[in-house]
């Protein structure tokens, strides 16, 4: 044994390294991804701290102080009929001891057609977070990782995608339906939980109340909707309503949740609550196209909201 | 230097290096992922350092401690489809093949900490003062674990291999 033969067996090893351009590949995916979770989903559940980085939209500055409205126009709106999204799909069995504490839904603009969505239950007793705690399972619908990883399991007649990183994922995709993904996160046997949990999803009549409207979307925004609620558990929650163009690349979100420090928004107040439209810095991503200022005012003016429906959460 | 120009340049070096340590290729390419996708957004900050490439190289030693300990129960270093991967030009000598093969077999089975050190000195060519910057560890720590890696991956070494010069007269030229 000499030096020589340990660079050899080195040299050797490093020449199994893959090739730069699959990670590439994974990496622009993850950015997409990334992109698309952050539009669709951004607010207290999922993105909280990546709200500083996005669409830039041309909006009033305004900074600090997020809970002065910035404007609260005397305009008289009609009675809204909320929407109804339907939630697809839901696993029939959870590990013992966990409650919902997070939903969000996914559908057309044009259509109102359901697309898909989040859910999220947590061990309970966990405090409100924006941050996934140990014990939790998560499902979703219509989204996909899609990244080559994995490695092959059956979810009933389907053969589905296993993933093991700090949290199993379970994906997979029955024929003529969305694709579906169940992780489990900081479980006593992760993977033996989501593969359970992914095996016992079925058609659900479940659904969910979208108590934010917004009755004329700007053109280039009206591909898809995605409206979520972090229950905070006094009965209410924090909700927003996100809207992107089809192609995934610009989009807008509406929330309760108070904006960062230093970021810019416009808000309007009634009947005690108050909804922000967020402004964004320009991301390491950002070729998409930006509210107007006119835009911007006529959505803050026109957005219909009321308390999110919390009944299904649990604490 | 951009995220780009930096990933053109680098990231081949970046894998093989992550590889190395790894000592599995697909645990590899995760951990560089998982470290260019952090790295990104944050990228005006790490190219202002004088060497960023050091920056990173640091964040993937440090994912794959943390992967270590995340994954413990579920990863073998250095899956049999990796060894299968290395495979040897068929006009070389079978016995070096041989000698080889079983080297790279014991460094996989290093503990992480002595693998890493290995790697370094002997890949990247590090010195021990080195090694413990990047560690954040002292030098006579990096000494230790050298030593006693080269002990391991000595042991009972096949003497069917033994060839060229040994080095088990002692650790002083590879072991510091």
């Amino acid at each position: 044994m000499n030096e020589q033969l340990i660079k050899d067996a080195y040299d050797a090893i490093a020449g199994t390294a893959v090739s730069p351009e699959r990670v590439r590949a994974r990496l622009n995916a993850r950015v997409t991804a990334h992109r698309q979770r952050r539009l669709l989903l951004a607010g207290a559940g999922m993105a909280t701290a990546a709200a500083a980085v996005g669409v830039p939209v041309a909006l009033r500055v305004r900074r600090g102080e997020p809970a002065v409205p910035a404007a609260s126009p005397a305009i008289e709106l009609p009675p809204t009929e909320f929407r109804v999204v339907s939630l697809l799909f839901a696993p029939q069995w959870l590990p013992d001891g966990l409650v919902e504490r997070f939903r969000a839904v996914k559908f057309d603009v044009a259509s109102g057609k359901p697309l898909g969505g989040n859910r999220s239950w947590y061990p309970t007793g966990s405090p409100y977070t924006v941050e996934v705690p140990k014990g939790s399972v998560s499902f979703s619908v219509g989204e996909r990782i899609d990244d080559g990883s994995g490695e092959p399991v059956m979810v009933g007649s389907v053969r589905g995608t296993l993933r093991v990183t700090d949290s199993a994922w379970v994906e997979w995709q029955p024929k003529g339906k969305p694709s579906m993904i169940v992780s489990v996160y900081g479980t006593a046997d992760d993977t033996e939980i989501a593969l359970r949990v992914a095996r016992s999803v079925a058609a659900t009549e479940e659904t969910m109340l979208v108590t934010m409207d917004l009755p004329e979307v700007p053109e280039a925004f009206a591909g898809y909707a995605t409206f979520e609620v972090n229950p905070t558990g006094n009965g209410t929650g924090v909700q927003t309503l996100g809207y992107t163009s089809a192609d995934l690349r610009s989009g807008f979100r509406l929330t309760t949740e108070a904006p960062q420090p230093e970021q810019q928004y416009l808000a309007v107040e009634r009947d005690g609550m108050t909804v922000y439209l967020p402004g964004e810095l320009p991301g390491v991503v950002g070729d998409g196209v930006t509210l107007t200022e006119k835009e911007s005012q006529n959505v803050i003016n026109q957005v219909t909201f009321r308390p999110p429906d919390v009944s299904w959460a649990e604490f | 230097m951009t995220f780009e120009e930096f990933l053109t340049a680098r990231l081949p070096a970046l894998l093989r290096y992550a590889t190395v340590l790894a000592c599995d290729p697909h645990l590899a390419e995760d951990i560089v992922q998982e470290v260019l996708a952090r790295a990104q957004p944050r990228w005006g900050r790490i190219a202002a350092a004088d060497v960023p490439e050091a920056y990173v190289k640091r964040m993937i030693i440090n994912e794959l401690a943390s992967w270590r300990r995340r994954r413990a129960a579920r990863v073998v270093p250095l899956s049999y489809d990796a060894l299968d991967a290395v495979s040897a030009p068929s006009d070389e000598p079978q016995r070096a093949v041989g000698e080889r093969d079983e080297m790279i077999r014991r460094i996989a089975r290093l503990p992480l900490k002595q693998r890493i050190v290995i790697a370094l000195r002997f890949y990247e060519g590090l010195s021990d003062h080195e090694i413990a910057d990047l560690l954040g560890c002292r030098p006579a720590t990096v000494r230790s674990h050298t030593s006693r890696a080269l002990a391991s991956m000595r042991a009972n070494f096949p003497t069917d291999f033994s060839s060229g010069t040994d080095f088990s007269s002692g650790t002083a030229r590879i072991g510091g």
